[in-house]
Protein backbone atom coordinates (compact mmCIF):
# COMPACT_ATOMS: atom_id res chain seq x y z
CA UNK A 1 0.00 0.00 0.00
CA UNK A 2 2.83 2.38 1.11
CA UNK A 3 4.85 1.68 -2.23
CA UNK A 4 1.75 2.40 -4.25
CA UNK A 5 1.75 5.75 -2.73
CA UNK A 6 5.29 6.11 -3.25
CA UNK A 7 4.39 5.26 -6.91
CA UNK A 8 1.68 7.62 -7.40
CA UNK A 9 4.03 10.20 -5.44
CA UNK A 10 6.17 9.59 -8.34
CA UNK A 11 3.47 9.92 -11.07
CA UNK A 12 2.58 13.11 -9.72
CA UNK A 13 6.27 14.78 -9.64
CA UNK A 14 6.46 13.62 -12.96
CA UNK A 15 4.09 15.75 -13.91
CA UNK A 16 4.75 18.57 -11.62
CA UNK A 17 8.47 18.26 -13.20
CA UNK A 18 7.76 20.35 -16.28
CA UNK A 19 8.41 23.51 -15.05
CA UNK A 20 12.51 24.07 -13.84
CA UNK A 21 14.21 26.96 -13.24
CA UNK A 22 16.13 27.10 -16.79
CA UNK A 23 12.36 27.09 -18.30
CA UNK A 24 10.65 29.73 -16.07
CA UNK A 25 13.44 32.69 -17.67
CA UNK A 26 11.21 33.62 -20.53
CA UNK A 27 7.94 34.43 -17.95
CA UNK A 28 9.24 35.73 -15.11
CA UNK A 29 12.07 38.06 -16.63
CA UNK A 30 10.80 41.45 -17.59
CA UNK A 31 14.18 42.55 -19.47
CA UNK A 32 17.10 41.38 -20.50
CA UNK A 33 19.29 41.83 -18.05
CA UNK A 34 17.11 39.89 -15.96
CA UNK A 35 16.79 36.92 -18.24
CA UNK A 36 20.28 37.05 -18.65
CA UNK A 37 20.94 36.73 -15.28
CA UNK A 38 18.32 34.25 -15.33
CA UNK A 39 19.23 31.37 -17.64
CA UNK A 40 22.91 32.17 -16.70
CA UNK A 41 22.01 31.15 -12.79
CA UNK A 42 19.73 28.04 -13.91
CA UNK A 43 22.35 26.64 -16.41
CA UNK A 44 25.33 26.96 -13.67
CA UNK A 45 22.44 25.81 -11.08
CA UNK A 46 21.72 22.63 -13.12
CA UNK A 47 25.19 21.74 -13.29
CA UNK A 48 25.93 21.53 -9.29
CA UNK A 49 22.52 19.51 -8.50
CA UNK A 50 23.14 17.26 -11.66
CA UNK A 51 26.50 16.40 -10.15
CA UNK A 52 25.89 16.07 -6.64
CA UNK A 53 27.51 12.76 -5.51
CA UNK A 54 26.14 13.24 -1.96
CA UNK A 55 22.27 12.57 -2.47
CA UNK A 56 21.13 8.18 -2.85
CA UNK A 57 18.99 6.89 -5.51
CA UNK A 58 19.63 3.40 -4.93
CA UNK A 59 17.87 0.91 -2.35
CA UNK A 60 19.41 1.65 1.00
CA UNK A 61 22.40 -0.96 1.87
CA UNK A 62 20.40 -2.91 4.60
CA UNK A 63 18.62 -4.38 2.13
CA UNK A 64 19.75 -8.29 1.10
CA UNK A 65 20.88 -7.48 -2.37
CA UNK A 66 21.63 -3.67 -2.13
CA UNK A 67 24.50 -2.51 -4.91
CA UNK A 68 25.75 -0.28 -2.38
CA UNK A 69 27.69 -0.71 1.22
CA UNK A 70 27.67 2.79 2.59
CA UNK A 71 24.32 5.22 2.75
CA UNK A 72 24.99 8.54 1.30
CA UNK A 73 24.27 11.22 4.23
CA UNK A 74 21.17 12.58 1.96
CA UNK A 75 18.07 11.86 0.14
CA UNK A 76 17.03 13.09 -2.68
CA UNK A 77 15.93 16.55 -3.01
CA UNK A 78 12.31 14.93 -4.12
CA UNK A 79 11.70 11.69 -5.12
CA UNK A 80 13.96 8.46 -6.30
CA UNK A 81 13.26 5.08 -7.18
CA UNK A 82 15.36 1.73 -8.28
CA UNK A 83 14.72 -1.15 -9.22
CA UNK A 84 16.47 -4.80 -9.06
CA UNK A 85 15.44 -7.56 -10.54
CA UNK A 86 17.04 -11.53 -10.18
CA UNK A 87 17.98 -11.50 -13.70
CA UNK A 88 20.26 -8.94 -12.94
CA UNK A 89 22.07 -10.76 -10.32
CA UNK A 90 24.81 -13.58 -10.31
CA UNK A 91 24.29 -16.83 -8.25
CA UNK A 92 25.58 -17.00 -5.50
CA UNK A 93 25.20 -18.04 -2.05
CA UNK A 94 22.97 -14.79 -1.43
CA UNK A 95 19.24 -15.63 -2.82
CA UNK A 96 18.30 -13.26 -5.40
CA UNK A 97 15.45 -11.25 -5.18
CA UNK A 98 13.23 -8.40 -6.88
CA UNK A 99 13.50 -5.21 -4.60
CA UNK A 100 11.53 -1.94 -5.64
CA UNK A 101 12.68 0.98 -3.52
CA UNK A 102 11.39 4.63 -3.61
CA UNK A 103 12.52 7.62 -1.40
CA UNK A 104 10.87 10.70 -0.72
CA UNK A 105 11.74 13.91 0.79
CA UNK A 106 9.77 15.75 3.65
CA UNK A 107 10.50 18.52 0.75
CA UNK A 108 8.13 16.67 -2.06
CA UNK A 109 5.50 16.15 1.24
CA UNK A 110 5.79 19.86 1.84
CA UNK A 111 5.69 20.93 -1.89
CA UNK A 112 2.81 18.88 -2.57
CA UNK A 113 0.80 20.13 0.76
CA UNK A 114 1.31 23.24 -0.54
CA UNK A 115 0.21 22.81 -3.82
CA UNK A 116 3.38 24.04 -5.04
CA UNK A 117 6.04 23.26 -8.09
CA UNK A 118 8.68 21.88 -6.34
CA UNK A 119 10.96 23.06 -8.71
CA UNK A 120 10.23 26.49 -8.95
CA UNK A 121 13.11 28.58 -8.42
CA UNK A 122 11.46 30.88 -6.03
CA UNK A 123 9.73 28.48 -4.01
CA UNK A 124 12.78 26.30 -3.75
CA UNK A 125 15.21 28.94 -2.50
CA UNK A 126 12.09 29.99 -0.07
CA UNK A 127 13.86 28.84 3.26
CA UNK A 128 12.30 25.59 2.40
CA UNK A 129 16.03 23.52 2.33
CA UNK A 130 15.49 22.44 5.80
CA UNK A 131 12.99 20.19 3.96
CA UNK A 132 15.35 18.48 2.23
CA UNK A 133 17.26 17.48 5.14
CA UNK A 134 14.72 14.45 6.14
CA UNK A 135 13.72 12.17 3.73
CA UNK A 136 12.69 8.90 3.85
CA UNK A 137 12.85 5.46 2.05
CA UNK A 138 11.55 2.07 1.41
CA UNK A 139 12.09 -0.87 -0.04
CA UNK A 140 10.08 -3.95 -1.15
CA UNK A 141 11.70 -7.55 -1.68
CA UNK A 142 10.87 -10.76 -2.97
CA UNK A 143 12.62 -13.79 -3.40
CA UNK A 144 13.16 -15.18 -6.90
CA UNK A 145 12.64 -18.43 -5.35
CA UNK A 146 9.91 -19.89 -3.10
CA UNK A 147 12.85 -22.23 -0.90
CA UNK A 148 15.06 -19.17 -0.75
CA UNK A 149 16.72 -18.51 2.58
CA UNK A 150 15.44 -15.21 3.14
CA UNK A 151 12.08 -16.63 3.69
CA UNK A 152 9.43 -14.59 2.26
CA UNK A 153 11.15 -11.56 1.34
CA UNK A 154 11.08 -8.78 3.37
CA UNK A 155 10.27 -4.70 3.72
CA UNK A 156 12.50 -2.19 4.43
CA UNK A 157 11.90 1.73 6.03
CA UNK A 158 14.36 3.86 6.65
CA UNK A 159 14.56 7.29 7.39
CA UNK A 160 18.10 9.58 6.85
CA UNK A 161 18.09 13.48 8.35
CA UNK A 162 20.73 15.62 7.27
CA UNK A 163 22.33 17.52 10.85
CA UNK A 164 24.16 20.68 10.15
CA UNK A 165 26.17 23.31 12.01
CA UNK A 166 25.06 26.15 13.51
CA UNK A 167 27.85 28.59 12.55
CA UNK A 168 26.66 32.48 11.59
CA UNK A 169 27.90 33.43 8.11
CA UNK A 170 29.19 36.70 9.35
CA UNK A 171 31.00 35.94 11.78
CA UNK A 172 34.20 37.36 11.51
CA UNK A 173 36.17 33.89 11.57
CA UNK A 174 34.74 33.36 8.59
CA UNK A 175 35.37 36.56 6.38
CA UNK A 176 38.79 34.56 5.01
CA UNK A 177 36.76 31.94 3.47
CA UNK A 178 34.79 34.91 1.77
CA UNK A 179 37.56 36.87 0.75
CA UNK A 180 38.69 33.85 -1.23
CA UNK A 181 35.45 34.13 -3.51
CA UNK A 182 37.45 37.36 -5.16
CA UNK A 183 38.97 36.01 -7.69
CA UNK A 184 35.90 33.75 -9.13
CA UNK A 185 33.63 36.83 -8.48
CA UNK A 186 35.93 38.77 -11.05
CA UNK A 187 35.86 36.13 -13.37
CA UNK A 188 32.32 35.45 -13.41
CA UNK A 189 31.42 39.13 -13.57
CA UNK A 190 33.50 39.53 -16.92
CA UNK A 191 32.38 36.70 -18.57
CA UNK A 192 28.19 37.72 -17.67
CA UNK A 193 29.70 41.22 -19.69
CA UNK A 194 30.58 38.82 -22.71
CA UNK A 195 27.79 36.66 -22.44
CA UNK A 196 25.10 39.71 -22.15
CA UNK A 197 27.41 41.53 -25.15
CA UNK A 198 26.92 38.32 -27.51
CA UNK A 199 23.10 37.46 -26.66
CA UNK A 200 22.13 40.82 -27.38
CA UNK A 201 24.02 40.99 -30.59
CA UNK A 202 22.38 37.63 -31.44
CA UNK A 203 18.42 39.02 -30.83
CA UNK A 204 19.60 42.85 -32.39
CA UNK A 205 18.28 40.80 -35.47
CA UNK A 206 14.51 40.62 -34.84
CA UNK A 207 14.85 44.21 -33.63
CA UNK A 208 13.06 47.15 -35.57
CA UNK A 209 15.48 49.58 -34.00
CA UNK A 210 18.11 49.70 -35.82
CA UNK A 211 20.53 51.78 -33.60
CA UNK A 212 22.16 49.11 -31.25
CA UNK A 213 22.52 51.40 -28.09
CA UNK A 214 18.93 52.43 -28.58
CA UNK A 215 17.72 48.66 -28.74
CA UNK A 216 20.20 47.81 -25.79
CA UNK A 217 17.97 50.38 -24.29
CA UNK A 218 14.70 49.23 -25.52
CA UNK A 219 15.72 46.20 -24.49
CA UNK A 220 15.19 47.09 -20.61
CA UNK A 221 11.75 47.53 -21.23
CA UNK A 222 9.53 45.00 -20.65
CA UNK A 223 7.52 45.34 -23.49
CA UNK A 224 9.99 45.59 -25.95
CA UNK A 225 11.53 43.17 -24.43
CA UNK A 226 8.95 40.82 -24.37
CA UNK A 227 7.95 41.33 -28.38
CA UNK A 228 11.47 40.68 -29.23
CA UNK A 229 11.67 36.99 -27.08
CA UNK A 230 8.13 36.50 -28.75
CA UNK A 231 10.43 36.22 -32.04
CA UNK A 232 12.60 33.36 -30.44
CA UNK A 233 13.05 29.54 -32.33
CA UNK A 234 14.25 27.14 -30.78
CA UNK A 235 17.43 27.20 -33.03
CA UNK A 236 17.54 31.09 -31.14
CA UNK A 237 17.14 29.10 -27.58
CA UNK A 238 20.13 26.62 -28.51
CA UNK A 239 22.28 29.41 -29.44
CA UNK A 240 21.71 31.59 -26.20
CA UNK A 241 22.63 28.49 -24.68
CA UNK A 242 25.50 27.90 -26.50
CA UNK A 243 26.77 31.20 -25.64
CA UNK A 244 25.97 30.90 -22.10
CA UNK A 245 27.26 27.48 -22.26
CA UNK A 246 30.75 28.98 -23.75
CA UNK A 247 31.07 31.32 -20.96
CA UNK A 248 29.50 29.13 -17.98
CA UNK A 249 32.91 28.23 -16.47
CA UNK A 250 33.63 31.02 -14.43
CA UNK A 251 29.72 31.19 -13.56
CA UNK A 252 30.07 27.48 -12.55
CA UNK A 253 33.05 27.74 -10.55
CA UNK A 254 31.53 30.76 -8.64
CA UNK A 255 28.32 29.22 -7.76
CA UNK A 256 30.54 25.89 -6.52
CA UNK A 257 33.17 28.44 -4.66
CA UNK A 258 29.91 29.30 -3.12
CA UNK A 259 28.02 27.20 -2.38
CA UNK A 260 31.17 25.55 -1.18
CA UNK A 261 32.00 28.39 1.04
CA UNK A 262 28.33 28.71 2.44
CA UNK A 263 28.39 24.70 2.65
CA UNK A 264 31.86 25.30 5.05
CA UNK A 265 30.40 27.52 7.36
CA UNK A 266 26.40 26.28 7.25
CA UNK A 267 26.12 22.81 6.49
CA UNK A 268 30.09 21.20 7.56
CA UNK A 269 30.98 18.47 8.28
CA UNK A 270 27.56 17.10 6.22
CA UNK A 271 26.57 14.47 9.05
CA UNK A 272 22.99 12.23 8.78
CA UNK A 273 21.37 10.07 11.36
CA UNK A 274 20.23 6.74 9.71
CA UNK A 275 17.37 4.60 10.97
CA UNK A 276 16.29 1.59 9.44
CA UNK A 277 14.38 -1.43 9.86
CA UNK A 278 14.64 -4.64 7.49
CA UNK A 279 10.68 -6.77 8.49
CA UNK A 280 11.16 -10.19 7.17
CA UNK A 281 7.89 -10.86 5.81
CA UNK A 282 8.96 -14.69 7.63
CA UNK A 283 11.35 -15.62 9.58
CA UNK A 284 14.65 -14.60 8.78
CA UNK A 285 16.21 -11.96 11.56
CA UNK A 286 14.60 -8.91 11.25
CA UNK A 287 17.54 -5.80 11.15
CA UNK A 288 17.00 -2.99 13.21
CA UNK A 289 19.98 -0.25 12.46
CA UNK A 290 20.78 2.95 13.90
CA UNK A 291 24.12 4.60 12.35
CA UNK A 292 26.12 8.14 11.08
CA UNK A 293 26.33 8.85 7.81
CA UNK A 294 29.24 11.50 6.36
CA UNK A 295 30.03 12.83 3.36
CA UNK A 296 32.77 14.70 2.35
CA UNK A 297 34.73 15.61 -0.81
CA UNK A 298 38.14 14.73 -0.76
CA UNK A 299 39.43 16.51 -4.04
CA UNK A 300 37.40 17.79 -7.13
CA UNK A 301 35.93 14.87 -8.31
CA UNK A 302 36.44 12.15 -5.63
CA UNK A 303 33.52 11.58 -2.56
CA UNK A 304 34.24 10.26 0.82
CA UNK A 305 31.29 8.74 2.80
CA UNK A 306 31.85 6.75 5.89
CA UNK A 307 28.47 4.76 7.52
CA UNK A 308 29.45 3.69 11.52
CA UNK A 309 25.97 2.34 12.93
CA UNK A 310 24.31 -0.38 15.64
CA UNK A 311 22.96 -3.15 14.18
CA UNK A 312 20.28 -5.31 15.86
CA UNK A 313 19.57 -8.83 14.21
CA UNK A 314 16.57 -9.60 16.17
CA UNK A 315 16.43 -13.51 15.68
CA UNK A 316 12.57 -15.01 14.29
CA UNK A 317 13.08 -18.79 15.56
CA UNK A 318 13.41 -20.34 18.54
CA UNK A 319 16.90 -21.70 19.58
CA UNK A 320 18.22 -18.81 17.34
CA UNK A 321 20.29 -15.80 18.92
CA UNK A 322 19.93 -11.82 18.06
CA UNK A 323 23.07 -10.22 17.61
CA UNK A 324 24.32 -6.83 18.40
CA UNK A 325 26.78 -5.90 15.39
CA UNK A 326 29.11 -3.16 15.20
CA UNK A 327 29.45 -2.00 11.55
CA UNK A 328 31.95 0.32 9.99
CA UNK A 329 31.51 1.20 6.03
CA UNK A 330 34.03 3.34 3.83
CA UNK A 331 33.36 3.93 0.61
CA UNK A 332 35.06 6.32 -2.20
CA UNK A 333 33.57 7.83 -5.03
CA UNK A 334 35.74 8.75 -7.98
CA UNK A 335 33.59 10.68 -10.99
CA UNK A 336 35.56 9.18 -13.88
CA UNK A 337 33.69 10.85 -16.62
CA UNK A 338 31.10 13.33 -17.34
CA UNK A 339 29.47 14.84 -19.96
CA UNK A 340 31.24 18.07 -21.78
CA UNK A 341 27.86 19.43 -23.41
CA UNK A 342 24.63 20.41 -22.20
CA UNK A 343 23.15 19.04 -20.14
CA UNK A 344 26.11 18.46 -18.01
CA UNK A 345 25.84 15.43 -15.73
CA UNK A 346 28.03 12.45 -14.59
CA UNK A 347 28.55 9.59 -16.85
CA UNK A 348 30.90 7.02 -15.13
CA UNK A 349 30.92 6.97 -11.54
CA UNK A 350 33.52 4.74 -9.68
CA UNK A 351 33.11 3.91 -6.26
CA UNK A 352 35.39 0.76 -3.94
CA UNK A 353 34.45 0.68 -0.31
CA UNK A 354 34.57 -1.68 2.61
CA UNK A 355 32.49 -2.95 5.38
CA UNK A 356 33.39 -4.78 8.60
CA UNK A 357 30.85 -5.95 11.13
CA UNK A 358 31.83 -6.80 14.74
CA UNK A 359 29.45 -8.17 16.56
CA UNK A 360 27.92 -10.60 19.48
CA UNK A 361 27.12 -14.58 18.35
CA UNK A 362 28.80 -14.92 15.51
CA UNK A 363 32.67 -14.43 13.31
CA UNK A 364 33.47 -10.73 12.23
CA UNK A 365 31.94 -10.36 9.05
CA UNK A 366 34.32 -8.23 6.32
CA UNK A 367 33.13 -7.06 2.60
CA UNK A 368 34.78 -5.59 -0.53
CA UNK A 369 32.50 -3.77 -3.05
CA UNK A 370 33.63 -2.34 -6.44
CA UNK A 371 30.56 -0.24 -8.20
CA UNK A 372 30.67 1.44 -11.83
CA UNK A 373 27.78 3.73 -12.00
CA UNK A 374 26.57 4.15 -15.58
CA UNK A 375 24.37 7.16 -16.52
CA UNK A 376 22.01 6.70 -19.46
CA UNK A 377 20.85 9.82 -18.85
CA UNK A 378 20.38 12.48 -16.25
CA UNK A 379 19.00 10.73 -13.01
CA UNK A 380 18.62 7.33 -14.42
CA UNK A 381 21.80 5.39 -13.55
CA UNK A 382 22.82 1.86 -13.96
CA UNK A 383 24.99 0.22 -10.65
CA UNK A 384 26.90 -2.38 -11.64
CA UNK A 385 28.12 -3.76 -8.28
CA UNK A 386 30.57 -6.79 -7.06
CA UNK A 387 30.60 -7.61 -3.73
CA UNK A 388 32.83 -9.93 -1.48
CA UNK A 389 31.63 -11.00 1.37
CA UNK A 390 34.34 -12.99 3.94
CA UNK A 391 31.34 -14.79 5.45
CA UNK A 392 27.65 -15.95 5.16
CA UNK A 393 26.75 -17.17 8.21
CA UNK A 394 24.09 -19.51 6.65
CA UNK A 395 26.53 -21.24 4.94
CA UNK A 396 29.62 -20.92 6.61
CA UNK A 397 31.57 -19.68 3.88
CA UNK A 398 32.69 -16.79 1.89
CA UNK A 399 30.61 -15.29 -1.56
CA UNK A 400 30.95 -13.20 -4.21
CA UNK A 401 27.96 -11.48 -5.85
CA UNK A 402 27.05 -9.91 -8.94
CA UNK A 403 24.40 -7.26 -8.85
CA UNK A 404 22.80 -4.60 -10.89
CA UNK A 405 19.65 -2.18 -10.94
CA UNK A 406 18.06 0.46 -12.22
CA UNK A 407 17.91 3.98 -9.75
CA UNK A 408 15.92 6.79 -10.53
CA UNK A 409 16.48 10.26 -9.78
CA UNK A 410 13.03 12.66 -10.66
CA UNK A 411 14.55 15.71 -9.41
CA UNK A 412 17.47 15.40 -12.04
CA UNK A 413 15.51 13.74 -14.86
CA UNK A 414 12.47 16.52 -14.66
CA UNK A 415 15.49 19.23 -14.37
CA UNK A 416 17.32 17.65 -18.29
CA UNK A 417 13.28 16.94 -19.72
CA UNK A 418 12.76 20.41 -19.16
CA UNK A 419 15.68 21.64 -20.16
CA UNK B 1 17.58 32.67 -9.06
CA UNK B 2 15.68 34.55 -6.70
CA UNK B 3 17.06 38.27 -6.53
CA UNK B 4 13.81 40.60 -6.53
CA UNK B 5 14.75 43.79 -8.40
CA UNK B 6 12.90 47.11 -7.74
CA UNK B 7 13.84 49.05 -11.03
CA UNK B 8 13.38 52.74 -10.41
CA UNK B 9 15.57 53.84 -13.47
CA UNK B 10 16.71 51.09 -15.70
CA UNK B 11 18.63 52.14 -18.86
CA UNK B 12 20.55 49.90 -20.05
CA UNK B 13 22.67 51.88 -22.71
CA UNK B 14 24.82 54.67 -22.06
CA UNK B 15 26.76 57.03 -24.54
CA UNK B 16 29.68 58.87 -23.41
CA UNK B 17 31.62 62.23 -25.21
CA UNK B 18 34.78 62.64 -24.16
CA UNK B 19 35.27 63.88 -20.52
CA UNK B 20 32.04 62.73 -19.91
CA UNK B 21 31.95 60.05 -16.96
CA UNK B 22 29.36 57.88 -14.88
CA UNK B 23 29.33 57.49 -11.00
CA UNK B 24 28.64 54.40 -9.25
CA UNK B 25 26.97 54.05 -5.56
CA UNK B 26 26.55 50.90 -4.50
CA UNK B 27 24.61 50.51 -0.80
CA UNK B 28 24.62 47.29 0.41
CA UNK B 29 22.47 45.80 3.40
CA UNK B 30 25.06 43.74 5.29
CA UNK B 31 28.52 43.10 4.43
CA UNK B 32 28.93 43.95 0.38
CA UNK B 33 30.42 41.47 -1.80
CA UNK B 34 31.17 41.73 -5.78
CA UNK B 35 32.47 43.19 -8.56
CA UNK B 36 33.01 45.84 -11.08
CA UNK B 37 33.90 44.32 -14.47
CA UNK B 38 34.18 44.53 -18.15
CA UNK B 39 34.37 42.43 -20.69
CA UNK B 40 38.27 42.52 -20.94
CA UNK B 41 38.98 43.62 -17.30
CA UNK B 42 38.04 40.70 -15.03
CA UNK B 43 37.29 42.41 -12.47
CA UNK B 44 38.22 46.37 -12.67
CA UNK B 45 37.90 45.92 -9.11
CA UNK B 46 36.81 44.02 -6.41
CA UNK B 47 33.67 45.13 -4.14
CA UNK B 48 34.45 44.59 -0.56
CA UNK B 49 33.28 45.24 3.01
CA UNK B 50 30.35 46.80 4.77
CA UNK B 51 29.23 50.61 3.89
CA UNK B 52 28.87 52.12 0.85
CA UNK B 53 31.26 52.03 -2.43
CA UNK B 54 31.15 54.40 -4.43
CA UNK B 55 33.50 54.77 -8.18
CA UNK B 56 33.99 56.52 -11.41
CA UNK B 57 34.18 55.55 -15.25
CA UNK B 58 35.79 57.54 -16.85
CA UNK B 59 36.83 58.99 -20.67
CA UNK B 60 39.69 61.42 -19.58
CA UNK B 61 42.44 61.76 -17.56
CA UNK B 62 44.65 59.85 -14.62
CA UNK B 63 43.09 56.90 -13.01
CA UNK B 64 42.70 56.44 -9.40
CA UNK B 65 41.97 53.83 -7.36
CA UNK B 66 38.19 54.58 -7.40
CA UNK B 67 38.47 56.43 -11.09
CA UNK B 68 38.54 53.95 -14.00
CA UNK B 69 39.38 54.76 -17.49
CA UNK B 70 36.98 53.39 -20.28
CA UNK B 71 39.23 50.86 -21.98
CA UNK B 72 37.25 51.38 -25.52
CA UNK B 73 37.81 53.55 -27.96
CA UNK B 74 35.21 56.01 -30.03
CA UNK B 75 32.12 53.34 -31.71
CA UNK B 76 32.74 50.16 -29.77
CA UNK B 77 30.38 48.88 -27.94
CA UNK B 78 30.99 47.17 -23.99
CA UNK B 79 29.28 46.04 -21.09
CA UNK B 80 30.35 46.66 -17.73
CA UNK B 81 29.10 44.37 -15.16
CA UNK B 82 28.13 45.69 -11.44
CA UNK B 83 28.09 41.90 -9.50
CA UNK B 84 26.59 41.17 -6.12
CA UNK B 85 26.80 38.32 -3.83
CA UNK B 86 23.99 37.60 -1.33
CA UNK B 87 26.30 35.48 1.18
CA UNK B 88 26.16 38.40 3.41
CA UNK B 89 24.47 41.09 2.67
CA UNK B 90 20.35 41.08 2.30
CA UNK B 91 19.58 43.91 -0.13
CA UNK B 92 21.93 46.13 -2.57
CA UNK B 93 20.95 49.58 -3.99
CA UNK B 94 22.81 50.70 -6.91
CA UNK B 95 22.75 54.25 -8.72
CA UNK B 96 24.68 54.95 -11.43
CA UNK B 97 24.70 58.77 -12.57
CA UNK B 98 25.36 59.88 -16.13
CA UNK B 99 28.18 63.38 -15.87
CA UNK B 100 28.32 66.13 -16.35
CA UNK B 101 24.88 66.38 -17.04
CA UNK B 102 23.83 64.80 -13.98
CA UNK B 103 21.42 62.03 -15.15
CA UNK B 104 20.55 58.96 -13.74
CA UNK B 105 21.44 55.48 -15.92
CA UNK B 106 20.26 53.50 -13.27
CA UNK B 107 18.88 53.44 -9.80
CA UNK B 108 18.03 49.67 -8.90
CA UNK B 109 17.29 48.03 -5.66
CA UNK B 110 17.94 44.40 -5.51
CA UNK B 111 16.99 41.97 -2.50
CA UNK B 112 17.78 38.27 -2.50
CA UNK B 113 16.60 35.72 0.96
CA UNK B 114 19.19 33.12 -0.57
CA UNK B 115 22.70 33.43 0.61
CA UNK B 116 24.07 31.35 -2.72
CA UNK B 117 22.21 34.04 -4.70
CA UNK B 118 24.53 36.12 -7.36
CA UNK B 119 23.12 38.93 -9.56
CA UNK B 120 24.83 40.44 -12.38
CA UNK B 121 23.75 44.23 -13.67
CA UNK B 122 24.58 45.57 -16.75
CA UNK B 123 25.02 48.38 -18.30
CA UNK B 124 26.42 48.89 -22.42
CA UNK B 125 28.61 51.51 -22.39
CA UNK B 126 30.01 53.54 -25.99
CA UNK B 127 32.39 56.11 -26.17
CA UNK B 128 31.31 58.48 -28.59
Amino acid sequence: MFLKQLLVLLFIALVFARLTPADTCKQTSATVSQYVNCKVSAMAALEVQQTDLSKQSEANSAVPNSTTLADQSSGPDFVASSLAFPGLASKSSVPNSTDYSAAVSAYALYSLLRAKNPFDAAFYNDNTSKWRRFSFNFVDSYPAANASTISEGSRTYGATFLLHGSRDIGDLSNQEKFADLNKEIGAASGAFAATYHEVLSLLFKYSSQKEFGKFIDAMEDQVFFRSILSHLTSDDERQIERIIFANIESQVALMKAINGVIKSVKHAPQLSTIFTSRISKGTSPNLYRFGFAYDTGVVAQLNSTTNLSYDFMNAQLPGSSNRHILRLVQQFQYVALSTLTLPKRNIIVVAGSGEGDWGSNGEPVYKANAKLTLSAMAGIDFPLSFTYTSLIPSTGKSDVKFQAAFAFDVSKISRAVAH
Amino acid sequence: MSVALTIHIGHGYVALGLGDYLQYFLTPGGIAQGAFACEHRRPIVPINGAGNHAWHLITAGAPSPNAFLIDQGPGVYDAYVVSMLFAQAQAYKLRIISQPANLTVQDIDFLSNSPTDIYHQPLMVERI
